[in-house]
Parts: C-alpha cells; sequence; structure tokens
C-alpha cells in the first residue's frame, strides 16, 4: 500500500573541487510533505539543493539520489527539472539581454513541452501568477533579474514556481535577503501553490520562515549529515539554542557570530 | 614583395571626374602591409585584389515590409547619384580599399531623404545580391535631411565562395536628423570583405549605425563617424557571431572635430570554434573640442577554447573638458547562468543558445526599433543554428 517516496536520498556524499561536503546524508520525503532543512552555516545545506539538482560543479562520490522511484544521480538539470524537480535559488542569477517572459516561456515550453504551451494562455497566466505574487508588469519585459533588488529577485523565483508546477520544490534559504512583507507574501505564495500531490523541501538558517511555512518534518544538517529529525518543535528549540551545542556535539567549532 | 598596387582589377568605367579623383588618388597609395598599426592582425595579402573583375549586383530597394515608400525619400541604385560621391570624405582622405571602390564601383545604394520626413515604426531596406565570379565594390550614399528621422537596412548576400567585397559607404546625416543605419554582413562565409563606411554627423544630428556580422571568412571593416556640429551624436552598435574560421576586424574611429558631441560605441563578439576577432577603437577629440562624451565597450564572448578575441580600445585626446571611458570583456559561458537555466528545464544547448540571443539581443535592443530586431532576430537565427548546432 505504501506509494513510492517523491525524493528518496541515501547516504551522499559530495564534494566541490576535490573537498567533501556532505558525508552520507540520508533523506526520504513523500507527497504531500513538508520538510525543512536547518543547520549551521557551511553545513552543506545549499550543497544538498544544488546536488538534487545537478549542479555541475558538485561531484556525487558515493550515495544516490532517488525521484519518484527513478534513479537521478547522473542525470542532468534539465532532465531533473523536466522531472518535476524545481529549485528557487538562493541567489539568482541575472541573464542580461533575455527577458523574464521569454525566459519563462522557453522554460514552460521546456517543462510541458513546446506544442501543449500556446502563447495567448501562457500570457494570461503570467500576468494572473504576477498579480498574485504582486510583482509589477513590467517585470515580465526586464532582463531575467538584473537591477532586481533582492526581494523581487526572490518573488520571481516563486513566481517561476508557479508557473513549473514541480512535484518537488526546494527553496534554498528563500527566507535571505527578505524583509517581513516579502517573506510573509513569499511564504503566502509557496502556501498557495503547494498541493497535496508535491512535496517541499525548506531550506532555511532561522526558524522564521516556519512560522509562516509549517513543515511536517525538521531535519538538522551538520558537517555533512543530518543529525537530527522530528516535528517543528526541532525548528524552536534551535530558535532558543542556536547551533553552538549541536556543533560541539559533534567535536566542530561553533561558528563564532 | 612590391608595396605598390599594380594596376588590380580590370577597371572599367572611369568616365566621371569622380571616378579618375578616386583613381589617382589610388594610384598615389602603396598597398598595406602587416606591419602597418591598422593591418597587425589581419594580414593585407589575404585580401589583396588580384585583377577580378568587378560585378555588379542585383539590388532590391523597399521598405522591409512592403509598404510604398514614404514621400521625400529617394532610394534607388547609385548610379543616379554619382556628384555627390566623396562628399563626406574628400577623396584625399579615403583609404586604399574606399579609392579603388570610387575607382571601380559598379551599383549600390542612393538614398536622399528630405527635410522632415519619417518613416516610423517602418524602416527602408537595400539587397545587394552579387552572383558569379569576381570583385563586388557596391558604393552606396546616404543623406538624410534636416529633421528628418528614417531607418534603412542595407544587407549584402553573395554566391561566389571566392568572393573579394570592397563595399563603400557614405553617410551624411543634416541637422537634427536622426538615422538608424543597419549595416548586415550576410556575404557568403567563404567571400573576404573590407567595407567601409563613413559618416558626417552636423548639429543635433544622431547617427545610430548597427553592424551585423553573421557570414564572411574575413572581414575587415572600417567604420568612421565625425561630429562635426554641437549636439551631434555618434552611436556604433556591432553584433558579430564569428564560427569555423572566420575571422573579424573591425576598426571603429569616432572624431569628435567639435565640442558638446557624444560617440558611443558598443560592440558585442561569439565566438565559436578557431574563429577569430579584433576590435580596435578610437575616440579623437581634436584641440578645443570641449565637453565631449565618449564610451567604447567591446565585449567578448568565446564560446570555445580555440577561439580567440583582441580589444583595443584607444582615447586619442587633445582637450581638457572630456569624459570618455572605453573597456573591454572576455568571458565564456557563466556556468551558473547555465545551470540556472538547465534548472529550468532547458537543455545545454538551449541554454546556451538562450545565453547568445541574450548577449546580442542587449546590443539591438539599444535601437529600440521592433521591425529592426525581429527582422535581425530572424538572419541571427538561422546563423546560430549554424554555428551553435554542431556543439548539440
Amino acid at each position: 500500500m505504501s506509494e513510492t517516496p517523491l525524493l528518496v536520498i541515501k547516504n551522499l556524499h559530495a564534494s566541490v573541487d576535490g573537498k567533501p561536503i556532505l558525508r552520507g546524508l540520508d533523506l526520504t520525503v513523500n507527497r504531500g510533505e513538508i520538510h525543512a532543512l536547518m543547520g549551521p552555516n557551511g553545513s552543506g545545506k545549499s550543497t544538498l539543493s544544488n546536488v538534487i539538482c545537478g549542479h555541475p560543479n558538485y561531484e556525487v562520490t558515493e550515495g544516490e539520489i532517488h525521484f519518484m522511484g527513478q534513479n537521478i544521480t547522473e542525470m542532468e538539470p534539465d532532465e531533473r527539472a523536466k522531472l518535476g524537480i524545481f529549485l528557487a535559488f538562493q541567489y539568482p542569477t541575472s541573464i542580461p539581454g533575455v527577458t523574464l517572459a521569454n525566459f519563462l516561456l522557453a522554460s514552460v515550453k521546456a517543462i510541458r513541452g513546446a506544442d501543449n504551451v500556446k502563447l495567448l494562455p501562457f500570457r494570461k497566466e503570467l500576468v494572473a501568477q504576477m498579480q498574485e505574487l504582486g510583482i509589477n508588469q513590467d517585470f515580465a519585459k526586464r532582463y531575467v533579474n538584473e537591477g532586481f533588488s533582492g526581494g523581487e529577485k526572490k518573488r520571481c523565483e516563486i513566481l517561476q514556481m508557479a508557473m513549473l508546477k514541480p512535484a518537488l520544490a526546494i527553496l534554498d534559504e528563500t527566507d535571505s535577503g527578505l524583509d517581513i512583507d516579502a517573506l510573509r507574501i513569499v511564504s503566502e505564495g509557496v502556501n498557495r501553490l503547494t498541493t497535496p500531490e508535491m512535496g517541499v523541501l525548506v531550506i532555511t538558517h532561522y526558524q522564521r520562515l516556519l512560522n509562516h511555512i509549517k513543515p511536517h518534518k525538521v531535519h538538522v544538517l551538520v558537517h555533512g549529515r543530518i543529525v537530527q529529525s522530528g516535528g517543528p518543535e526541532i525548528a524552536l528549540q534551535l530558535e532558543e539554542n542556536g547551533y553552538d551545542e549541536l556543533l560541539k556535539a559533534h567535536g566542530l567549532e561553533p561558528a563564532g557570530v | 614583395m612590391s608595396a605598390t598596387l599594380q594596376i588590380p582589377v580590370q577597371v572599367q568605367g572611369l568616365e566621371s571626374p569622380k571616378h579618375k579623383g578616386a583613381f589617382e588618388r589610388l594610384s598615389s597609395l602603396t598597398f598595406p602591409t602587416y606591419r602597418d598599426e591598422v593591418w597587425r592582425r589581419t594580414d593585407p595579402e589575404n585580401v589583396k585584389p588580384e585583377g577580378q573583375a568587378v560585378v555588379a549586383p542585383k539590388s532590391s530597394f523597399g521598405m522591409l515590409k512592403g509598404e510604398a515608400v514614404p514621400a521625400g525619400v529617394t532610394l534607388e541604385a547609385i548610379e543616379k547619384g554619382q556628384e555627390f560621391i566623396f562628399s563626406v570624405a574628400p577623396v584625399a582622405k579615403t583609404n586604399l580599399f574606399d579609392a579603388l571602390n570610387g575607382s571601380v564601383y559598379q551599383g549600390g545604394a542612393f538614398l536622399k531623404v528630405g527635410k522632415d520626413v519619417s518613416t516610423g515604426e517602418q524602416a527602408l531596406f537595400v539587397h545587394h545580391h552579387f552572383e558569379g565570379k569576381g570583385m563586388a565594390a557596391p558604393r552606396s550614399y546616404l543623406e538624410v535631411g534636416a529633421g528628418s528621422s528614417v531607418t534603412l537596412v542595407e544587407y549584402f548576400t553573395s554566391d561566389d565562395p571566392e568572393m573579394l567585397a570592397i563595399p563603400s559607404v557614405e553617410v551624411d546625416v543634416k541637422a537634427g536628423a536622426k538615422f538608424r543605419y543597419v549595416f548586415v554582413n550576410l556575404w557568403n562565409n567563404t567571400a573576404r570583405v573590407v567595407p567601409t563606411v563613413h559618416a558626417k554627423v552636423e548639429k543635433d544630428a544622431h547617427f545610430e549605425m548597427l553592424f551585423a556580422g553573421f557570414g564572411t571568412k574575413l572581414t575587415k571593416a572600417f567604420f568612421e563617424s565625425d561630429l562635426i556640429g554641437e549636439g551631434a551624436k555618434s552611436e556604433l552598435l556591432g553584433i558579430v557571431l564569428g564560427q569555423g574560421r572566420q575571422h573579424y576586424d573591425m576598426d571603429a574611429q569616432q572624431n569628435h572635430r567639435v565640442g558638446k558631441t557624444v560617440s558611443d560605441v558598443l560592440c558585442h563578439v561569439a565566438l565559436t570554434d578557431r574563429a577569430r576577432s579584433v576590435f580596435a577603437g578610437n575616440i579623437l577629440c581634436e584641440p578645443g573640442a570641449q565637453q565631449i562624451d565618449g564610451y567604447q565597450q567591446n565585449r567578448n564572448l568565446l564560446l570555445s577554447d580555440k577561439a580567440r578575441a583582441d580589444s583595443m580600445p584607444r582615447l586619442e585626446i587633445e582637450a581638457n573638458d572630456v569624459r570618455c571611458t572605453h573597456g573591454a570583456s572576455f568571458a565564456t559561458y557563466d556556468r551558473d547562468q547555465k545551470f540556472y537555466l538547465q534548472a529550468r528545464g532547458l537543455t545545454a544547448y538551449e541554454a546556451e543558445h538562450l545565453l547568445v540571443t541574450g548577449f546580442f539581443a542587449a546590443v539591438v535592443e539599444r535601437m529600440d526599433h521592433e521591425a529592426v530586431g525581429e527582422w535581425l532576430a530572424e538572419k541571427l537565427e538561422a546563423k546560430m543554428q549554424a554555428a551553435l548546432g554542431k556543439t548539440k
């Protein structure tokens, strides 16, 4: 009776420039679940999101990533995106000369298949989603992320999520650089877009985002491994006590911030 | 090696004083060698005429989208406008290729626009197509009357794989006029081309030229603008996509003859395979020409390890109240940009294609002319499929 989990990560080891970052990470995300992954700076949070999406700078040295029952460890980033994996970037890059509208059209065509996308309905959908997220219509004509403020970039990431309708959304520190209002708008967007068929992995340093996006499960990542998993209460404990105790318990130096 | 150009081609015509003047000028010049500064990176022996016959083009003239040419616009073959030749730059100052062109030219465009005429959102076009073997030497004279606002696309195609082409263009933008001029290299991919475009920009006039380099095996281009009245502005935009062993060498000379003038050069070059490019820009401010703004920017996108780009922006300033900036950049695909696009479902090829499209769009959009932008995008797309398709 058990359904195939959406995402299964087994004993994942990954390194960048030969330096090991992830050291045996296990994680399972089922449909309808929101997972939060927390951890101090340098623990490997962003590495995990990049590795799940296939960034070429990261090398998987051991372990496997399965998505909807399929081993995706060696897949190209676009193949993973087409299967339904979406990453809301921590630092969305700018693409000079490419307007947001053209970028989204190319992207939606790639994900849904060019034959399934008609221009007029696409435009209507785009306008509606921009309105929902409080993004000025003029942004469609602007170059992707060029000259956007931090908050505008993050909203545009959620706009992309809205247009691409992924099965798994990974939000990589989507709260960083956001003021309270922007945080609310972005969180509302995520909550509105999250369906019972979807899985969500929220990566964050702070607990505050989890006041808006309620996770079912919280994991703590330290030194490339998940050292603690449980319910939302874990996030509150961390907020209270910080990461220092956890770091010490694993024989690591506190961050000293 | 003899430096003098022996009667290079079968000289036809020579019937008019203009032809004769050009021929006298030509006879006084010696053929350049690679020791000449402007020929350091392109061996002139590769573009030396060898007695080829001059071939006349089949030319068509009209509007880009088929409407009627507006009243006040004369657009026809150059033969009707011979009296205007060498009025922008005196024949005594022409380079060898321009003088050679003036001696032997066959075909070209004559544009004369009266006062206060506008082509609005439409654009004029001229297409010269060269069939058969020989040397192409079209000459165009383009004059836009005071207060007019005109857009013209002039493009060149050819069949002969061995063709040597030396097109010359003279541009005269009268006071307060705006002239958008799109000069498109769509020659056969094995042609060798030495174009010269010389513009004179009067008081409060704005000359905006876009050079699109898509074809040819070798291009050595000379672009020069003289800003002769206060408030004059010269913009030179360039987009070049090189593949195979294509070689593009561009010389952009902006002459501020008087004060309160602006020049702005923006050239984006993308190279695949073993393609090569050279950008040499120079901003000249004459003594006493104060309150000058001069900008030069050359960006190069190197899409293969074997491609090579050189950039030499220069300033020659003999005045003191001058604001000039110049810069060059060289980059390969940005890995993060490519990953970002791939993470949104685009294949590696689609991502690269979109990045290169954007790289050029940033220049084309400066022209702010939708019809021209669409037309260029179509030509560029065909070229991109040829250039990037192989790496798919």
